[in-house]
């Protein structure tokens, strides 16, 4: 575990440190490293090998400027895609939402919580459970004009905007929903392991635990429904039959 | 025989164009198996009691499609008044054809293969600025007021009772009647319009209000702070001066550590509501963030930059988006001890996010229920309507991106508007 420090204030990169090590210890993490900095310039000059176990703590307000810390968040962020980003402040303003979207940070600290020390456990915990994770595959696609990463594996299906048809909607293993600025043919051309299963869905078949044969419905792990036409269905059943 | 097919065919091109038409009011889209069922029903319409039967047949399939969001007396609004005014226009070009006597062949190529098209391009001519209006009105009026509705099928489909009657000047009378439709419908829905903007307005003042009177209350407060502490650090002060640790300790618990509430909560959202600067979401935010936080939840509102509405969403539709998200997130974090409600607007690469997010009871909802149309938590009947206006208000903006997720006990509607900003 790599992590590194930004902090303007002597007293402050001495309590976290402090901190830090001891919740390293709790956790039984004995190899890492800890690099603190008070100008933005050397921090940026001396950034990890990007990882998803690195982990960078930065002062919201550096010298005065209280978006200082967000550009350096953004700067890393281009670099190390990755890395675990988490914003301390001393302001009363927290914008845990904004900074989630703007620079997928972590976490949004408050330095007179009181809750900081479980705040950073839990957050240590997260990117310690990143590692064990084997990267699953990962899919990108376009949701309003940026693109987000997701994993493969996580995809149940794509269903046709009820609207648009320039869009789609997404829905995901985690209880999510998102609208996708592709249809489902041209999601389709992109991923040929995504199959047609009904004119107005587009599945990963990995995910579906139980085809319902009379209802025609393909269940999904997480309790979703999607229906499947007579002609897929037949193709489905002769198919399975070939597998066994 | 002959002629028994090609009347068969003229009348089967009829209904395709009415159900073309009826799929171009975009009240609900149709699939393409659907719209040759329906337009091969037409050929139920010789005689006039099979123009009735067919009217309500086609009325009876489009509310069974549409989950019966949309009721018969409606969808056999929208046929019977596409059915009288594709057959006036029918007839009046007929009338146009008869003047080519004689050469029959002719007239029947041309009533095959070219009035079709005619008759639809001039529809769509027509509903291209009719349509608003007609929508409009069925939606706002007629599905209030039922009678009305049947009123104007039974007056609609009295036109098919006398286009197969003897009277003299029918298609005088029919035209007549449909122009008189035509205009009611048009100052009704102009008329009930603008009552809409009036009351959207009035609320918007109402919030207007209650936002300075928070101001007024929140600055009142501050006052008397500022009042208190000199004279509360003069003695804090004087504890200090003479080393009297536990008189310190005492000013500070007493007096200083309760002033923390005053600042919070209301101070942070007001705040930050002075970044945006379209009055009517100001209003509607305040007035919603307050509502919460009167039933005692953990409210959060960052509005980080100032910021303004994209200028291509109406600022009445982002109202309404939001007073029906923010009722949604209220009612939901209620159910919950110490609930939480938190909302979040701001631009990152030309693109507008407005995030919505709430605590629930149960960790984690249904995604697919909540789609269903008159899905709702409540028990009382007439509620659940509130997601499927959204998807009614979305449909005109597709360049707004819904997303939703539930998980961990907590709930997020999250809209993305792309990209309209001049950079």
């Amino acid at each position: 575990m790599n992590i590194a420090i930004l902090e303007d204030e002597s007293i402050h990169i001495y309590r976290l440190t402090e901190i830090i090590s001891s919740l390293l210890k709790d956790l039984g993490v004995s190899s890492y490293d800890l690099k603190t900095f008070k100008d933005p310039q050397a921090l940026l000059a001396e950034l990890f090998i990007p990882s998803n176990q690195n982990i960078y703590f930065l002062d919201l307000e550096l010298k005065g400027d209280q978006q200082q810390g967000l550009k350096v968040g953004q700067q890393i962020r281009d670099y190390d895609s990755q890395a675990a980003l988490i914003f301390f402040t001393s302001h009363a303003e927290l914008m845990p939402l904004t900074y989630k979207y703007k620079v997928a940070a972590l976490d949004f600290i408050a330095k007179d919580s009181l809750t900081i020390l479980d705040s950073i456990k839990e957050d240590f915990k997260l990117v310690l459970n990143k590692r064990q994770k084997n990267t699953s595959e990962m899919f990108a696609l376009q949701v309003g004009n940026h693109f987000i990463d997701l994993e493969f594996a996580k995809i149940c299906f794509f269903e046709t905007h009820y609207s648009n048809s320039h869009a789609s909607i997404l829905w995901l293993t985690d209880n999510r929903k998102l609208q996708i600025a592709k249809n489902l043919h041209e999601l389709e051309q992109l991923e040929p392991r995504l199959i047609r299963v009904h004119r107005s869905f587009l599945v990963n078949l990995k995910n579906v635990e139980v085809v319902d044969n009379s209802q025609k419905l393909l269940f999904f792990k997480n309790g979703l429904s999607c229906p499947i036409s007579r002609r897929k269905l037949k193709l489905l059943q002769t198919k399975n039959k070939g597998s066994y | 025989m002959f002629y028994l097919v090609i009347g068969y065919v003229s009348l089967f091109f009829q209904g395709l164009i009415i159900t073309l038409l009826f799929n171009q009011l975009n009240v609900i889209s149709l699939q393409r198996k659907f719209i040759v069922l329906l337009s091969i029903s037409t050929c139920f319409t010789y005689g006039w009691w099979g123009c009735l039967i067919y009217t309500i047949i086609f009325g009876m399939i489009i509310s069974h499609l549409s989950q019966k969001k949309i009721p018969i007396l409606l969808s056999m609004f929208y046929v019977s008044y596409l059915l009288v005014s594709t057959a006036i226009i029918y007839q009046l070009l007929d009338n146009v054809l008869a003047l080519i006597e004689g050469n029959y062949t002719l007239m029947i190529m041309i009533e095959l293969l070219v009035l079709p098209w005619i008759v639809f391009y001039l529809q769509t001519s027509l509903l291209y600025y009719f349509k608003r209006y007609l929508v409009y009105f069925a939606n706002h009026i007629l599905a209030k007021y039922r009678f009305q509705a049947a009123i104007l099928d039974v007056t609609l489909l009295s036109y098919i009772y006398l286009r197969f009657s003897d009277l003299p000047n029918k298609l005088l009378i029919a035209s007549i009647i449909l122009v008189v439709i035509a205009a009611y419908i048009y100052c009704i829905t102009l008329y009930s319009q603008k009552l809409a903007i009036k009351l959207a307005q009035a609320e918007q003042l109402q919030n207007l209000i209650e936002y300075t009177t928070q101001i007024e209350e929140l600055y009142d407060k501050l006052r008397r702070f500022k009042h208190d502490y000199k004279n509360i650090l003069l003695s804090l002060e004087y504890c200090l001066d003479n080393n009297d640790l536990a008189g310190a300790k005492k000013v500070y618990h007493q007096a200083i550590a309760p002033t923390r509430s005053i600042i919070s909560p209301e101070l942070q959202l007001i705040s930050q509501l002075q970044n945006i600067s379209d009055p009517a979401l100001k209003g509607i935010l305040s007035n919603k963030l307050a509502l919460a936080l009167t039933k005692k939840l953990r409210v959060t509102c960052e509005i980080a930059q100032k910021i303004k509405l994209d200028p291509r969403v109406t600022q009445l539709d982002m109202v309404r988006l939001l007073s029906i998200f923010m009722d949604n997130a209220i009612e939901a974090a209620c159910q919950v001890n110490k609930g939480c409600l938190d909302f979040a607007f701001f631009e990152h690469d030309n693109e507008q996010f407005i995030v919505i997010r709430n605590s629930t009871k149960y960790e984690k909802i249904e995604l697919q229920l909540l789609d269903k149309v008159g899905y709702t938590t409540k028990n009382s009947q007439g509620h659940g309507y509130g997601l499927a206006n959204v998807s009614a208000i979305l449909r005109d903006y597709p360049f707004i991106s819904l997303n939703t997720s539930s998980s961990h006990y907590i709930f997020q509607q999250e809209l993305i508007i792309t990209g309209g900003l001049s950079r």
